[in-house]
């Protein structure tokens, strides 16, 4: 199922969400925040579509937001599919998939630790890459550290 | 004594249970790089593990958004150091992609070579280790031998022995010399008998089966929901390889099997990269016959190379499962944003799922054949 299917899908299931293409990516849809668990239950659970593997769940700094962007997979339908999330800068919150997908839990930490996008309801949300009590989250794309050199702009 | 263990001591509730916490790593032999494990234990029966991670990372993705795509390439040699030409690959897949570049066909077919050269040289690593952490320390002799010859095909390729920083936006960084052909061929007409002294010093060992047959079971349920790949997942019984399943590069002018295992326990994982080694004999073989003439880079691309706007997410079969970076551009020379998805992050996730009632002599058994490799978790 390419793009265009999957979203006629949900725009029939759920008439009450929003549901547009992402212009950058070709797999990419946008979802409204409220919708997460709702889509993201109806994408594992329908036989057409059956996208029981999540490859990732990270985040994207653009200023005034974050796009959190979750890419999955389906092993025995062989397709996939990328959804992504926009949050706004000073309330970076999002419902976990935790429970959908248990391998989110380490994903959702990364995003936290790095970006910090607070993942509601996870079960054990902890930095896991930095160490505790560190401060910032360093994939933010206005994160200073003193140590951190930029280097000249090559030619 | 010091009041704090006073206070402890007083605290022992003799009817209670004696849990115990141990703690393992970051520096430990059998962590393989710098895994710290918090095991809480009943007796030798573990209760409770929470790996932490952390400890090698470098930013390699705020590293990303700060370089050229040329210039990152030889950082994607430290994401897996057992497996550099396979690290290589996504990242200038990526790149590839998104810019609308083609590799010229001799570059594709020598990429094949050389990352599954590559995964058979990762795989006798793990090999080693593994069995190293059983005790067996023979075994270790022989991977290193035949490892060596295939750094040394690689060092020949490009000078370099661990990190190779091998291939390039559109290519690769050099053709292949005169001697590689013949002494590739070399190399596979010995490890092919090779494998088989693996097998009879000691996939038929009775006390190397006891300690890996039923231990440490992953059903296919959890490897999938966990997002396990590689051969841990197909060692569940899971038929999944990107090389077939989502063809990339010239996979699918190959002949090759996908080993599957039955039970998914420390046995099957060990068998399916026996047998994933010998697949990968097969496929270079078959790439050496086939290879093309030709340039092997699109030549004039220029170092400051600039890449449209877009996103691509490519994904590779590395030798500890699905490697892929999702790349996001703003048409600048420098990524906007990488995110590089490796298949040991994921796999040492559902690790501490698999651990509750086990011996605590079987955790390493455990984690010596799920094949985790540390700079690839923390990045």
């Amino acid at each position: 199922m390419n793009r265009s299917e999957i979203k006629q899908k949900l725009e029939e299931k759920f008439s009450c969400y929003k549901f547009s293409d992402d212009p950058d990516n070709p797999e990419g849809i946008i979802i409204q925040p409220d919708a997460l668990l709702d889509v993201a239950k109806y994408l594992v659970n329908d036989i057409d579509l059956a996208f029981n593997f999540l490859n990732f769940v990270t985040a994207i700094d653009r200023g005034s937001k974050f796009e959190v962007v979750y890419m999955l997979s389906s092993i025995p339908l062989k397709h996939r599919v990328l959804l992504k999330v926009a949050v706004p800068r000073e309330v970076p919150e999002i419902e976990s998939v935790t429970t959908i997908w248990p391998t989110a839990n380490w994903h959702e930490r990364e995003a936290y630790d790095l970006f910090g996008i607070k993942f509601l309801n996870h079960p054990d949300l902890r930095r896991i890459m930095m160490p505790d009590g560190w401060e910032g989250h360093p994939l933010r794309k206005d994160y200073v550290h003193e140590n951190m050199v930029h280097l000249p702009d090559m030619g | 004594m010091l009041e704090l263990d006073k206070k402890s001591m007083e605290n022992i509730d003799p009817e209670g249970p004696q849990e115990i916490v141990v703690n393992i790593g970051p520096q430990h032999p059998s962590t393989h790089g710098v895994l710290r494990l918090v095991v809480t234990l009943d007796g030798e029966r573990i209760v409770k593990c929470d790996p932490v991670v952390g400890y090698l990372h470098r930013a390699l993705e705020k590293i990303a958004e700060n370089r050229t795509y040329l210039q990152f390439v030889p950082l994607t040699d430290r994401i897996d150091y057992c497996a550099s030409m396979n690290s290589n690959l996504p990242w200038v897949m990526a790149a590839e992609k998104l810019g609308g570049i083609t590799p010229p066909p001799r570059a594709e077919y020598i990429r094949v070579i050389v990352c599954e050269l590559n995964r058979v040289a990762s795989h006798l690593v793990w090999w080693a280790t593994n069995l190293l952490d059983l005790g067996a320390v023979t075994p270790f002799n022989y991977a290193f031998r035949d490892r060596e010859m295939i750094i040394d095909l690689f060092e020949m390729l490009c000078g370099a022995r661990l990190l190779y920083g091998y291939m390039r936006v559109g290519g690769v960084s050099k053709d292949l010399p005169d001697e590689f052909i013949p002494k590739t061929r070399k190399f596979i007409e010995h490890f092919r008998e090779a494998i088989k002294d693996y097998d009879r010093l000691v996939t038929g060992n009775i006390i190397f089966q006891t300690r890996t047959i039923d231990k440490g079971v992953l059903s296919p349920e959890d490897a999938v929901a966990y997002g396990v790949t590689g051969p841990n997942l197909r060692a569940s019984g899971v038929s999944w390889d990107l090389r077939r399943d989502e063809p990339y590069s010239v996979y699918p002018e190959f002949n090759f099997e996908i080993p599957l295992g039955k039970k998914g326990d420390c046995f099957d994982r060990y068998i399916v990269r026996m047998d994933e080694m010998r697949q990968s004999c097969n496929i270079v073989e078959q790439a050496l016959n086939k290879l093309p003439s030709g340039p092997v880079i699109v030549p004039e691309l220029p170092y400051r190379l600039k890449i449209p706007k877009g996103e691509v997410y490519v994904r590779t079969e590395a030798p500890r499962g699905e490697m892929g970076v999702y790349l996001v551009s703003d048409g600048d020379s420098k990524a906007y944003r990488a995110k590089i998805r490796t298949g040991s992050f994921s796999n040492l996730s559902v690790f501490p799922s698999m651990l509750p009632g086990a011996l605590l002599q079987d955790m390493i058994a455990i984690s010596g054949s799920m094949d985790f490799i540390l700079p690839e978790i923390d990045r």
